[in-house]
């Protein structure tokens, strides 16, 4: 009876002493001498942690920078993948606008029948100015053909094959157009020459030349329609005592970066050597 | 034989290249000239004997694009062929300065034979502005990419010779 009761009371002591740890606990008391505590513990724990995560990091970091170049390199396929996917759109958005420009300029001019081609190359020959377009005889490309762009005036074909032309620009040497100035009735000639510079010749003296006049194909000699932009007069030289003063052109059309032309192909050039004088024997 | 044969394709790809690209890139009027440039670089390799016959391939081709006469562009490019023959059999057998001495002489030879088919067909000419404006910029470009196209050729012509050994 006498151990049960003690055994008992002992059981009691312990289980008030626990609610009251609880209680004490609860109410906050108890918290700074925990944590007086726990303190070591968690300093040690967290020093411990850092440590094995600069292990673990150690260890990982290698593979994780493995699968990381690898990503980069799938990641810079793609982008050089799309980068020319852009370049090639962009090629095909300057064709379109150069094709959409083109087609303004044949809607100006209804009265003319074209046919767009594509510059393909250029004559070897530095002394030539001669391009090389991806259309001919099989597309209805005949010889003396007028060339144009949404610019001006470009040449005129000069050597036909089945499927592609050589065009002579007007800045070669062979090349002479029959121009007439803008707001003036007078006419001249635009001559190319070797060096692809282009001249206005046999332009009387009384004539008022400045630089920045409009020259226009005057349609004379029959070889281009009239009223095609050729250039504007960039150096006047005027010498008293010459028959006719002359100037230099500069080409509406820059010619290093001809890409597209328009072929006209209801011009019909007229051979006016049979109406020409014959100088007498 | 192989040496005939590859000429073709190699100097039709060069005449092309040549009105695509290498003639759109000009300084002042002048281009460089990678056929003249070719057979200089296959004239004076020790392996190529049939220098002459890829001259005239390359003649050939350039005259169907260009509008020069063909007979002018053909003999321009024969002339450059013996004037390289010439460099490098009799009077320079260093590869390097023969290769200098016959593309400068070769590109001052076509200009000539040009310039004389020009004034054949009745083209006026500005001599001084010529040289100024075509002759030395082709110099000058032809400079830059002759050690190029000469490494190239010099492994066609080492092919070549292989291949012809093997064959004979």
């Amino acid at each position: 009876m006498n151990s049960i009761s003690r055994r008992t009371l002992r059981y009691v002591v312990a289980f008030l002493f626990i609610i009251g740890l609880i209680l004490l606990s609860l109410g906050g008391v108890i918290r700074p001498f925990l944590g007086i505590v726990m303190d070591p513990f968690v300093t040690a724990q967290r020093w411990l942690s850092e440590r094995f995560m600069a292990l673990y990091d150690f260890f990982t970091l290698p593979r994780d920078v493995t699968e990381l170049l690898q990503r980069n390199a799938q990641l810079e396929n793609e982008l050089s993948h799309l980068q020319s996917q852009v370049i090639q759109l962009q090629e095909q958005l300057r064709e379109t606008e150069v094709l959409y420009s083109l087609l303004d300029f044949a809607r100006s001019r209804p009265q003319d029948q074209y046919i767009a081609a594509a510059v393909i190359g250029k004559d070897p020959s530095p002394f030539l100015h001669y391009v090389i377009i991806d259309h001919g005889s099989d597309d209805g490309i005949q010889y003396g053909m007028p060339v144009v762009t949404q610019q001006g005036l470009v040449g005129r074909v000069a050597a036909v094959t089945a499927s592609a032309s050589r065009i002579r620009l007007i800045t070669d040497p062979e090349s002479v157009v029959n121009v007439r100035l803008q707001g003036q009735n007078e006419d001249a000639l635009a001559e190319g020459s070797i060096t692809g510079d282009v001249t206005l010749g046999m332009v009387s003296q009384n004539v008022i030349l400045n630089p920045g006049d409009i020259l226009l194909t005057s349609g004379l000699g029959g070889n281009y329609p009239t009223d095609i932009l050729v250039g504007q007069v960039v150096n006047v030289e005027k010498t008293e005592n010459e028959l006719f003063q002359t100037a230099s052109i500069q080409p509406v059309i820059d010619f290093a970066a001809l890409r597209a032309v328009l072929v006209i192909k209801n011009f019909k050039t007229i051979n006016i050597q049979p109406l020409l004088p014959v100088p007498a024997q | 034989m192989i040496s005939v044969i590859i000429s073709l394709p190699i100097m039709l790809i060069l005449s092309v290249i040549q009105s695509v690209a290498v003639g759109r890139i000009n300084i002042m009027s002048g281009s460089a000239d990678i056929i003249l440039l070719a057979i200089v670089s296959l004239g004076v390799t020790e392996e190529n004997r049939n220098i002459f016959i890829w001259a005239l391939v390359g003649g050939i081709f350039i005259s169907f694009i260009s509008a020069m006469p063909a007979a002018a562009v053909i003999t321009a490019y024969l002339v450059v062929a013996g004037i390289t023959w010439i460099v490098q059999k009799g009077i320079w057998q260093s590869p390097i300065l023969a290769i200098l001495l016959s593309s400068f002489i070769g590109t001052v030879a076509k200009f000539s034979i040009d310039i004389i088919a020009l004034q054949i067909i009745g083209v006026s000419i500005d001599f001084p502005a010529a040289i100024k404006m075509t002759l030395a910029p082709n110099l000058i470009l032809n400079l830059f990419i002759l050690f190029p196209i000469h490494s190239l050729m010099g492994d066609l012509a080492k092919w070549i010779s292989r291949k012809e050994e093997y064959e004979g």
